[in-house]
């Protein structure tokens, strides 16, 4: 200590009565043959009596400076050693550490309890109110309505393809499937909500009916209805081939020219082939009706 | 389950004394049915013993009853061929081949106005009115003014010279000529013919042709209609001013002439329309095939240009074509294979006539005889 100037922290600390008495001895040789050192204690001196003057009243308060500085030093140099492990666990944070972030939040007090508890209320009146309404999809709106052809129709049955090697005849596959179940869709008919599983069961929907047509066909259900309750006694074999021939004929025939009637309504000509094939029909049918009831009078 | 079986025993208990009861009312029909029957029986014994003597030997049965010129003959047949024949003799005679029975109920009328024919395939069998029986081979003979009334399940019916034919037959061909009045005929299977006969026509066949020729009308506004579901319509000599032929599978034939003012319909589904008029024939045309059929003609038609109601000076026509250099016969005239013709509306001669004719797979063919 004596060798060399003292420095300007150990001059404070003597100045401010800080150094043992040891060390306060051999400060105060080192001053007696130190000019430089006894000049700079003139200087501090001075400097701390203006001080002292100006802070007279804080000069009650005992400053430990020396031991404050350490501990300030100390509290900086762990400071910066945990920003570097918090610069490393960012890298690899574990999931105790995260955990361990979160352990905070569990210190409750009677206040954050209380907003805890609102904050789940609201959370769950909200859970319960959207699965209400996402049981409810269409309340009033297209109940019974057929369902028209989606870009999701049934999304299951694109699922069923067994995937191949081949990327696109698989894709192609699943156009196909997603093409069908469209097809299928559009035949479909919404259930009401309360049908559960049979939701998707088809209903035959018939092409539109040109005028006339409806009466036919009532009668033809009727006509077919006492055949069938006639029995196959009604006619013997040979005449029930005829029968059944000359049947796939006519329905041959409506078939053809409700073709033709459907694309040209207007057309009379081909509306009349339609209504005199139904005619026949219609004829053929009364007749082996007539025979179909005396075969079931016989009986 | 109580309750099913108190219901079960309390029908058990009422049951029988029901069905007692309706006895006696059953018993009496049948007595008085019996008591009818035996009296007609008797009647017909009279008869059969005048008949006798014309009876033939091919015929094991012959029945005979008086009856009107104009008697009404109803007869229902399940199996057996049936022979009408019309003469001039005021009575019916029935004849049955073979074994069987039959029975010529008059209902007491005499001459008798109505008669209806029971036939059995049994001798011994009951005969009972209002039945329908079996026979191989049934013969009548008829007033000629008779109206003719059968219904045949399964066998083949002729008549000829009677005043009405109607006939409603299942399977089995019915062939019908000289009928004066008018004739129905109605056959699932089987064919239909029909000639020299005038008055009313209404021949329907669902499996099998169907032909008529020469047939006149009796008065104004008599009809004619022909149709098949399964055959051939053909028609020759039909008189009639209102003419129908029709068929779902197989061809409309027409030979003969047009009557004047007369209106003709003629389509088929699936088969060609073809008529063979007389070359100085004059009627409008209005022809139609639907899918890849041809309009062919004989006759130089004039086009209708915009409506049928053109008149002639506006109208295009289709001049015959000349004699092709290979010799061939004379070319047909056919109108151009576009969508526009695929219909023909045109008038040749004066009009007279209207024709409307149409196939909805096949062609539609005017010849000129």
């Amino acid at each position: 200590m004596t060798r060399g100037c003292l420095d300007e922290g150990l001059l404070q600390a003597y100045i401010d009565g800080e150094l043992s008495q040891v060390e306060t001895s051999e400060a105060a040789s080192h001053f007696d043959a130190c000019e430089s050192c006894a000049a700079a204690l003139a200087v501090a001196e001075s400097e701390s009596a203006f001080f002292s003057s100006a802070f007279a009243i804080d000069d009650s308060v005992s400053v430990p400076t020396e031991a404050l500085r350490a501990r300030i030093n100390a509290a900086v140099a762990q400071l910066e050693s945990t920003s570097e492990t918090d610069l490393a666990g960012a890298r690899n944070r574990s999931f105790g550490g995260f955990l361990a972030s979160l352990s905070g939040l569990f210190d409750f007090t009677p206040r954050s309890v209380a907003a805890f508890a609102s904050l789940l209320a609201v959370v769950a009146v909200a859970l319960v109110y959207f699965a209400v309404q996402r049981s409810n999809p269409a309340p009033y709106k297209n109940q019974g309505a057929p369902l028209v052809a989606s870009s999701n129709p049934t999304p299951a049955r694109s699922t069923e393809v067994t995937p191949t090697p081949d990327v696109v005849g698989t894709a192609v596959e699943i156009q196909k499937v997603e093409r069908r179940a469209k097809v299928l869709t559009a035949g479909y008919r919404r259930k009401p909500a309360t049908g559960g599983e049979k939701i998707n069961a088809p209903v035959e929907k018939g092409p539109q009916l040109l005028p006339g047509e409806k009466d036919y066909q009532t009668a033809i259900a009727s006509l077919e209805k006492t055949i069938k309750l006639g029995g196959d006694a009604a006619l013997r074999p040979a005449v029930r081939v005829d029968y059944e021939r000359n049947l796939a004929i006519l329905d041959n025939a409506i078939t053809q020219t409700r073709q033709a009637a459907a694309k040209n309504p207007k057309d009379r000509d081909a509306v009349g082939f339609l209504m005199s094939a139904y005619q026949s029909k219609v004829e053929l049918l009364t007749k082996v009706a007539d025979q179909a009831q005396v075969a079931a009078l016989g009986r | 389950m109580k309750f099913l079986f108190s219901i079960i025993l309390f029908a058990l208990i009422v049951a029988p004394p029901a069905s007692a009861q309706t006895h006696p009312a059953e018993k009496k029909a049948e007595v008085q049915k019996t008591v009818r029957v035996e009296t007609k029986v008797e009647t017909e014994r009279e008869t059969e013993r005048e008949a006798e003597p014309a009876a033939d030997e091919d015929f094991a049965v012959e029945r005979r009853v008086d009856a009107a010129a104009d008697v009404a003959l109803s007869l229902c047949v399940t199996s057996g061929d049936v022979v009408v024949r019309g003469w001039d003799r005021a009575e019916v005679r029935a004849r049955v081949s073979e074994s069987g029975g039959v029975k010529l109920d008059a209902g007491g009328g005499q001459p008798a106005r109505r008669v209806e024919v029971v036939v059995a395939e049994d001798k011994e069998a009951g005969l009972e009115s209002g039945g329908c029986g079996s026979t191989s081979t049934l013969e009548l003979m008829v007033p000629r003014g008779a109206s003719v009334n059968i219904q045949a399940r399964d066998g083949h019916v002729e008549i000829a010279d009677v005043a009405e034919a109607h006939v409603q037959s299942l399977s089995g061909d019915v062939d019908i000529s000289r009928a004066s009045r008018s004739v129905e005929v109605s056959c699932l299977s089987g064919d239909i013919s029909l000639e020299d006969s005038s008055g009313p026509v209404r021949l329907a066949a669902i499996s099998g042709n169907v032909e008529a020729r020469n047939v006149r009308t009796i008065a104004q506004g008599d009809s004619f209609e022909a149709k098949s579901t399964s055959g051939d319509v053909t028609l020759e000599g039909i008189a009639h001013s209102q003419v129908n032929g029709s068929t779902v599978s197989g061809g409309v034939i027409y030979t003969g002439a047009l009557a004047r003012g007369g209106v003709y319909d003629f389509r088929t589904i699936s088969g060609d329309v073809t008529l063979e008029l007389p070359a100085d024939s004059s009627f409008t045309v209005h022809a139609k095939v639907f899918q890849g059929g041809d309009i062919v003609t004989d006759f130089p038609i004039k086009t209708l240009t915009g409506t049928n109601t053109s008149t002639q000076s506006d109208a295009q026509s289709w001049p015959t074509p000349p004699t092709p250099p290979d010799g061939r016969k004379p070319g047909k005239s056919k109108p151009p294979k576009d969508e526009s013709q695929t219909r023909l509306d045109g008038t040749v001669g004066t009009g007279d006539a209207v024709v409307n004719l149409s196939s909805f797979n096949g062609s539609v063919r005017l010849k000129r005889r």
